[in-house]
C-alpha cells in the first residue's frame, strides 16, 4: 500500500494482470527505498498509525482494490464483508508491505517467527543439490529467509521484473549478507533458464510464485475456492525439466506481530511424461491450488492478489502458423 | 560425432521434434532458416531449456546464462548448427594441443 502510494502513474494496460504486476513492482521498488529510512529510523510500532492511514485511504479511496478484496472476502467468507472487514484485509497487506523492510534488513526483533517444516529446507541445503520454492501471493514470502538457521539460504527470485537490474541493486543495500537475486524472465528466456539450472546445480535456491500468470505463460486451470482460476505452468513444467524437489513455502502473517512460516514438501520430482503430460501438469496445478486454498482459509487477509483471480483465461495466444 | 550420413542441420531437427515430441511434426519439414520461437514452430523458453539439455547431452556444448547471443543461436536450425559447430571446434582445438 505504501509502496503503491509512491508509484503515481498508471501502468500501461496490457491486461489487467500485467497492468497491476507493473504496477506493483514498480511500487516496490520505490516504496521500499522511500518507506527505509523512516522505517528503520522509527521503528515498527511507531509506524502503525501511518499503515493504518494508509490502509483507511485505500480502503476508501481505491475503488479497484476495494472491489478485488470485497470479491474474495465474499468467496472466502460466504457473505458479503463490511467495510471494516475490508479494512482489515488492506491493513494486512500493508503491514506486510511494510514488515519486508525489516524482514530484509534484519531488523527483526519486534516480530515473532514460528516455524513449521524449516528442517526440511536446511537438510535440502545441505544435501549440496537446489530445489524449486513455490510460494503465492499469501502472505509474506520475505519472512521465509527470517530469522534462525535458514538466514542465509541463497535464493533467487525467478519472476517477470520490469526493473530487475534496480531491485538486485536495492536488495544488495538492503540486504548485503543475504545472497537474493532476482531473475528477470523477460530479458534472455534461455540464458534465464540454463542460469536457474546452474543455480540449482550449485545448491542455491530458485524461489517462484506459483499463482502469478506471466504475459506469455502457458496457463493451466484449475479449481481454487470453488471456481476455476489460471496459474501457471512455468513452475511446475521447469521443476519436471530441471528434475529437482520442489517445496511450498509460504509466511503467513498473524497479527499483531508474528509470522508462521510453512515449508512442506511439494514434490520429490514432478515427472511428466510427454504422453500424458495435460493430464499430469493438470494434477500438480490442481495440488498447489488446493494447498493454498488451504491456507489461504488459515489466514485470509493474507491473499494479495487485488484483481479477479478468477477471470477467464486470456485468449489463446495466436497460434504460430503450421510450419 | 561418428553420424556423418545426417548432415547437422538434420540432427538437430531430429532432435528437437524427438525432444519435445513434436508429434505433428516432421523433422523434415522444419525450415532450415525459419525462427524456432515465438512465430515459426512457436517454441517458449521451457521448450528452449529442454533443447539446450538435449543438445548438451548430446553435443556436449553447452549453453551459457547471460551470453547475450543466446538469441542469436537459439533462432533458426541454422543458427544453432553454427553454434554447435563453432563451439565443437574450439572443443576440439583446445582438447588437441599435441
Amino acid at each position: 500500500m505504501t509502496a503503491k502510494a509512491t508509484a503515481p502513474t498508471p501502468a500501461p494496460s496490457h491486461r489487467g494482470d500485467a497492468e497491476w504486476l507493473s504496477m506493483r513492482e514498480r511500487g516496490t521498488v520505490l516504496g521500499i527505498r522511500a518507506a527505509y529510512w523512516l522505517a528503520i529510523a522509527v521503528g515498527r510500532s511507531a509506524m502503525r498509525p501511518l499503515v493504518a492511514l494508509v490502509a483507511m485511504w485505500y480502503a476508501l479511496f481505491d475503488r479497484k482494490v476495494v472491489r478485488a478484496s470485497r470479491a474474495w472476502l465474499l468467496r472466502v467468507h460466504g457473505r458479503p464483508a463490511g467495510f471494516w472487514q475490508v479494512y482489515r484485509h488492506l491493513r494486512t497487506f500493508a503491514q506486510v508491505t511494510l514488515d519486508k523492510v525489516y524482514l530484509l534488513t534484519d531488523h527483526t526483533r519486534a516480530l515473532r517467527f514460528t516455524r513449521t517444516g524449516h528442517e526440511l529446507l536446511a537438510a535440502q541445503f545441505a544435501s549440496g543439490q537446489g530445489a524449486i520454492l513455490l510460494g503465492a501471493h499469501l502472505g509474506s514470502y520475505e519472512a521465509m529467509r527470517a530469522g534462525g538457521e535458514t538466514t542465509d539460504l541463497p535464493i533467487e527470485i525467478l519472476g517477470y521484473f520490469a526493473n530487475s537490474r534496480m531491485i538486485n541493486s536495492l536488495l544488495a543495500r538492503l540486504s548485503p549478507r543475504a545472497a537474493a537475486k532476482v531473475i528477470h524472465l523477460g530479458d534472455d528466456p534461455i540464458g534465464v533458464m540454463t542460469r536457474v539450472q546452474d543455480s540449482l546445480a550449485a545448491g542455491r535456491f530458485i524461489a517462484t510464485m506459483g499463482d502469478r500468470t506471466g504475459l506469455t505463460d502457458r496457463i493451466v486451470r484449475a479449481p481454487f475456492f470453488g471456481q476455476e482460476a489460471s496459474f501457471p505452468a512455468g513452475p511446475f513444467l521447469l521443476a519436471s525439466v530441471l528434475r529437482c524437489p520442489v517445496y511450498l513455502v509460504l509466511g503467513l502473517y498473524r497479527a499483531p506481530d508474528c509470522y508462521d512460516l510453512h515449508c512442506e514438501r511439494f514434490a520429490e520430482r514432478i515427472e511428466l511424461p510427454r504422453q500424458d503430460r495435460a493430464a499430469r501438469l493438470q494434477q500438480w496445478v490442481r495440488r498447489y491450488a488446493e494447498r493454498v486454498e488451504h491456507h489461504a482459509r488459515s489466514a485470509p487477509d493474507n491473499w494479495f492478489n487485488f484483481f479477479d483471480f478468477w477471470a477467464a483465461p486470456p485468449a489463446a495466444p495466436p497460434s504460430p502458423p503450421p510450419p | 560425432m561418428s553420424q556423418t550420413d545426417a548432415t547437422l542441420e538434420d540432427q538437430l531437427k531430429r532432435l528437437i521434434v524427438d525432444t519435445l515430441a513434436l508429434e505433428d511434426v516432421a523433422p523434415e519439414s522444419i525450415d532450415t532458416n525459419a525462427p524456432l520461437f515465438g512465430e515459426g514452430l512457436g517454441l517458449d523458453s521451457i521448450d528452449a531449456l529442454e533443447i539446450a539439455l538435449a543438445i548438451h547431452a548430446r553435443f556436449g556444448v553447452r549453453t551459457v546464462a547471460n551470453d547475450e547471443k543466446n538469441r542469436e543461436y537459439y533462432h533458426s536450425i541454422k543458427s544453432l548448427a553454427d553454434f554447435v559447430r563453432a563451439r565443437q571446434g574450439e572443443a576440439q582445438a583446445s582438447a588437441a594441443p599435441a
